[in-house]
């Protein structure tokens, strides 16, 4: 019986450990990604030169973005359009955060109330928005990131 | 010399045999990807148990789903609501589709022309989506879809 009880419990410890090394792995790569979106949001607010360097730093150039009016952006343009001006956000705020770590990729979706210009179109209102990360030589870099208005 | 040009030859082979061998792997993804689409755009017009087997076979349960209106829906949520008949696709037509192939992760956008019944709301219009798949055990799996209604777009 002896035995058998020990075996039971080196069975649970040897499954509980990697669960639980992995949940901490994850929490890890949540609070990565969630001051990484932070930071992104303050620096939009900003604006340039700190709103293209941030867009430049994690941002991958093969980026898509569908912002809330459905136009598909690539990533060098949107960077283009940063550095020109073109986009420019007076206001920005998340809300409803929820983050999914898969080992090196991520999906972060929320919600975002704001006010600005996107690539030349102006914008207002709340959106529901998905981001996908990849994480490349140590950086979660954004390759998907869709808007979409919440109907009233 | 003919030495310095017989390495050139190899360092040029060494680079472009491996490029060539992704170029092959991620169209041959590319071809699998545009399938397991073409698949679930079938099941979403069939519409019910069809649909229900599709969403089964091709979602895992953490799925993350944003509709056109800007709501999260859960997979147990849209399951129920075929099972209930609150979701029906009249209309579901696909262009402008483009794959961006990373390995074991693909991401895909695309236009949709639909309309039909979604949770019990009827829809029309024109939409970019995007699609994000995770392959596993050989199955390219959906864990991200999100529509954007495309502004000014021409409706039905």
């Amino acid at each position: 019986m002896k035995p058998r009880f020990v075996i039971a419990v080196l069975l649970v410890f040897a499954l509980a450990v990697p669960v639980s090394m992995l949940a901490q792995q994850n929490s890890k790569e949540e609070k990565e990604i969630r001051a990484v979106m932070e930071e992104m949001r303050q620096s939009v607010i900003k604006g340039n030169p700190e709103y293209a360097a941030t867009l430049e730093k994690y941002c991958t150039e093969d980026m898509v973005r569908i912002p809330g009016y459905g136009r598909l952006i690539a990533g060098t343009d949107y960077l283009a359009a940063a550095k020109k001006g073109t986009t420019t956000v007076e206001s920005l705020e998340y809300s409803d955060l929820k983050v999914q770590v898969y080992g090196k990729w991520a999906i972060a979706t929320g919600i975002e109330t704001g006010k600005g210009v996107q690539v030349g179109v102006p914008w207002t209102g709340t959106y529901r928005f998905s981001r996908v990360f990849v994480k490349r030589d140590g950086i979660w870099k954004t390759v998907l990131y869709q808007d979409t208005p919440i109907a009233q | 010399m003919k030495r310095h040009l017989a390495i050139v030859t190899l360092v040029i082979l060494a680079l472009a045999v491996p490029a060539s061998m992704l170029a092959q792997q991620n169209s041959k993804a590319e071809k699998e990807i545009r399938a397991t689409i073409e698949e679930m755009r079938q099941a979403i017009i069939k519409g019910g148990s069809e649909n229900i087997a599709m969403l089964e076979k091709y979602s895992p349960d953490d799925w993350v789903r944003i509709n056109g209106s800007g709501v999260l829906v859960s997979k147990a949520e849209l399951i129920n609501g075929l099972r209930a008949g609150a979701q029906k696709a009249e209309v579901c037509d696909y262009s402008d589709i483009k794959v961006n192939i990373y390995g074991k992760w693909a991401i895909v956008t695309g236009i949709e022309n639909g309309k039909g019944t979604y949770l019990g709301t009827p829809y029309t219009g024109v939409y970019r989506w995007s699609r994000v798949f995770m392959k596993q055990n050989g199955i390219w799996k959906l864990v991200l879809y999100q529509h954007t209604p495309i502004a000014g777009a021409a409706k039905q």
